[in-house]
């Protein structure tokens, strides 16, 4: 390998390096969005408690129905 | 819906293990309960990575909410009915009693700060319960293996559009030596009222190997009483491949390689027999632990044809299971690859 090479292998790696960390860092923060959205909209929604299992369980209990527990991985 | 009171979980931290026993693979699953802790019920199976469809459905799932209602009306004089629905005693209370989780995570998602690493995952159960098994030196036992095995395990295909209604029935199976038939729907289990195949698999769970299941079913306007003979190696039907806690097995047992079975035209080309192993190596992994088998020489495409002396045709599921259970961390196993033509003898760590 020649030395002229190296620099523009050093660069092309460290390109590869900051791509990757971006795309990470891109993907870590659209999953963040994605469960602090996934709050907003179920705590807007009257219908549901969101992760609240002794408020809904108490409430259940004052209006006698029954209770639907979901477990729901972010996407 | 509005006749129910909704929670939404979306982590495990915290999570009560007494009350929340579930499939920990799944990213979606539904109890149905009552306010006293009482489970009604269970919805949410899986049996691929890729097709949910082939095991829930709208409608599957609206059937069970009506007939958690109905439950619901008749409770508490059902009580009895329900108590083999309730959860077994666990390990641990929580999931951070694991000495694997132990004080990694928050009792809560750290919504001010990093939210997504603070989420404890509820596959992180299951794996963080085989980590205690592997670490204790204790051979797994079969329903840590092969968890919530899905009623295909018995030779029967429930439809995801009812509530345990049967699609089809495997000839010689024990379901079909039981009688059950397709249209029949299955009403009970050991005397548990069924909501779900998840209520299904809930009764397969916790069954023994060898087991004999007595099974209430619905034919047009007829009750039926049959009896599921199960036999020892009946749980070992299961498809583990597709669960995301799988993947830590396959460190443990395989040095993190992720097989199949060969090809007809793969095996013919090996000269193998139809009961001799044929396990093509679809991936090997790269780094840590999961790269080991890599390491030792192992490569994609590799036939694997003998493990440990045995040679008998079996799926990664059961390759792993039999490797889980009769062969400790730190060991080296003989293992016999077949590539470009040639016998290769390589040893496969275990870990």
């Amino acid at each position: 390998m020649s030395s002229m090479n190296r620099p523009n292998l050093s660069l092309c790696a460290s390109i590869l390096v900051l791509a990757t960390c971006s795309c990470s860092l891109a993907a870590a923060e659209d999953r963040r969005e994605r469960v602090l959205a996934d709050r907003r909209e179920v705590q807007a929604d009257a219908r549901w408690f969101y992760n609240d299992f002794p408020q809904a369980q108490a409430t259940a209990a004052a209006t006698r129905k029954p209770m639907l527990v979901v477990f729901r991985c972010v996407p | 819906m509005d006749q129910f009171v909704c929670v939404r979980l979306v982590r495990a931290n915290g999570l009560d293990l007494s009350l929340f026993q579930f499939d920990y693979d799944l990213t979606f699953a539904v109890f149905l309960m009552n306010a006293d802790r009482t489970v009604y019920g269970r919805y949410g199976s899986r049996s691929d990575a890729a097709h949910a469809e082939r095991d829930i459905s709208i409608e599957g799932f609206r059937a069970a909410l009506e007939a958690a209602l109905d439950l619901h009306r008749e409770y508490p004089a059902n009580r009895g009915a329900l108590a083999g629905k309730q959860g077994r005693p666990t390990r641990f209370r929580t999931p951070d009693g694991y000495p694997s989780l132990r004080g990694r995570y928050l009792p809560d998602l750290d919504y001010e700060g990093k939210v997504v690493q603070s989420c404890l995952h509820c596959h992180q159960v299951g794996e963080a319960e085989r980590t205690w098994w592997r670490e204790a030196k204790e051979p797994m036992p079969e329903p840590v293996i092969y968890p919530w095995p899905m009623p295909q395990a018995i030779g029967l295909e429930l439809d995801p559009g009812g509530k345990a209604r049967v699609h089809r029935v495997v000839p010689g199976s024990p379901a079909a030596q039981a009688g059950c038939q397709p249209g029949d729907e299955l009403i009970s289990l050991e005397g548990q009222p069924l909501l779900s195949i998840a209520d299904v698999q809930w009764v397969l769970h916790h069954a023994p190997a060898p087991a004999t299941l007595e099974a209430r079913l619905q034919r047009g306007s007829r009750f039926l009483e049959v009896t599921l003979r199960l036999p020892a190696d009946w749980r070992r039907r299961s498809d583990i491949s597709w669960r995301a806690t799988t993947w830590d097995l396959r460190r443990m047992v395989t040095g993190g390689l992720r097989l199949r079975e060969a090809t007809e035209a793969v095996r013919q080309r090996a000269g193998l027999g139809p009961e001799q192993m044929g396990l093509l190596v679809q991936h090997a992994g790269e780094y840590g632990e999961h790269g080991a088998a890599k390491r030792a020489g192992f490569r994609r495409d590799d036939l694997i044809v003998a493990v440990a002396g045995k040679t008998e045709r079996l799926t990664e599921s059961q390759l792993i299971g039999w490797l889980l259970q009769n062969q400790s961390a730190g060991a080296s196993i003989p293992a016999t690859v077949w590539r470009e033509g040639e016998r290769l003898q390589l040893a496969l760590p275990m870990q």
